[in-house]
């Protein structure tokens, strides 16, 4: 069972889905950040440090300026476990906003756990299930 | 210090994420949690030309590799193709899924790992040997050669 990214989802589908937008520089120092994923709003205000919460958008600058010629990449199902309570599974784009901006990069979190959350259960079930069997062969 | 790429790829249950928490936090953990999309953290290692910064990003497991999202593959400096000792059934597309790594990634290292020794016999590993040129076997729960493969992959990644 497949289950479409962010790009792939309709409108419709998308709507309510918590997201936040990201302004900041190829430091990752945040020049802005409003939306509405609560585990992010508390932690990632002005001044902070994107890569210290997100080490793969680190990566993902060094991949947009030195990899790539596109200006723009999504990277979907980024699993961040927060605490032992809290994991959540987001789609992420980063985009280049356009040369000489004062701001050059902004990146868009989605999150969408509750529409992986049943994926990864049946995931679970199934591969287990698999490893079991093929273990005994 | 510019970070470096390495991916965890492979089938489901071969142990990348094992390896993963083994290299990155020096844990282990015996209950199977499968992987989703990708999990990505990172370590900085010495190497004899200096520090780098490991990005690795484990990703869920796949029986063929063109199933896993193309944009994954982009800027990797290398890939680790995991296989899985107890499961022979997990060294059918070694072959295939290396060509086809080889294919995306034209100029990346590409390392093959056989991983849970600590789970078979002799036997067992030089009948891996036999097959396929492995290039270190491996065991997340006792560490044998975990960083043994990364920082010989850093080693590898630092110039490219």
């Amino acid at each position: 069972m497949k289950k479409k990214s962010s790009s792939e989802l309709s409108d419709k589908e998308t709507l309510g889905v918590p997201v936040q937008t990201i302004l900041f520089h190829l430091t990752g120092q945040i020049v802005e950040s409003s939306g509405s994923i609560a585990e992010l709003a508390e932690r990632i205000v002005k001044n902070s440090n994107l890569f210290q919460y997100f080490p793969i958008v680190e990566n993902l600058v060094s991949i947009l300026t030195n990899d790539i010629k596109e200006d723009s990449i999504e990277i979907p199902k980024v699993e961040v476990r927060w605490n032992t309570k809290l994991y959540r599974i987001y789609d992420l784009t980063l985009e280049r906003i356009k040369q000489n901006s004062l701001v050059p990069l902004k990146c868009t979190i989605l999150d969408l756990t509750d529409h992986y959350g049943k994926l990864t259960s049946t995931q679970q079930e199934r591969n287990e299930k698999v490893i079991k069997e093929q273990s005994k062969a | 210090m510019i970070p470096k790429k390495i991916m965890l790829a492979g089938n489901f249950g071969v142990g990348k994420t094992s390896l993963f928490n083994r290299f990155i936090h020096n844990t282990f953990d015996e209950a199977y949690f499968t992987t989703i999309g990708v999990k990505v953290d990172s370590k900085v290692v010495e190497t004899s030309k200096g520090s780098l910064k490991i990005m690795l990003w484990d990703i869920a497991g796949e029986v063929t590799q063109d199933k896993v999202p193309r944009t994954y593959w982009l800027g990797s400096k290398a890939v680790v193709y995991v296989f899985d000792l107890t499961r022979p059934i997990t060294w059918d597309n070694i072959e295939s899924d290396l060509n086809f790594i080889r294919e995306v990634l034209p100029k990346a290292v590409v390392k093959l790992v056989a991983n849970k020794k600590d789970l078979v016999k002799q036997e067992r590993i030089l009948d891996a040997e036999e097959q396929f040129e492995v290039d270190i076997v491996t065991s997340a729960k006792t560490k044998e050669n975990v960083e043994e493969l990364f920082n010989g992959l850093a080693e590898e990644v630092y110039s490219i």
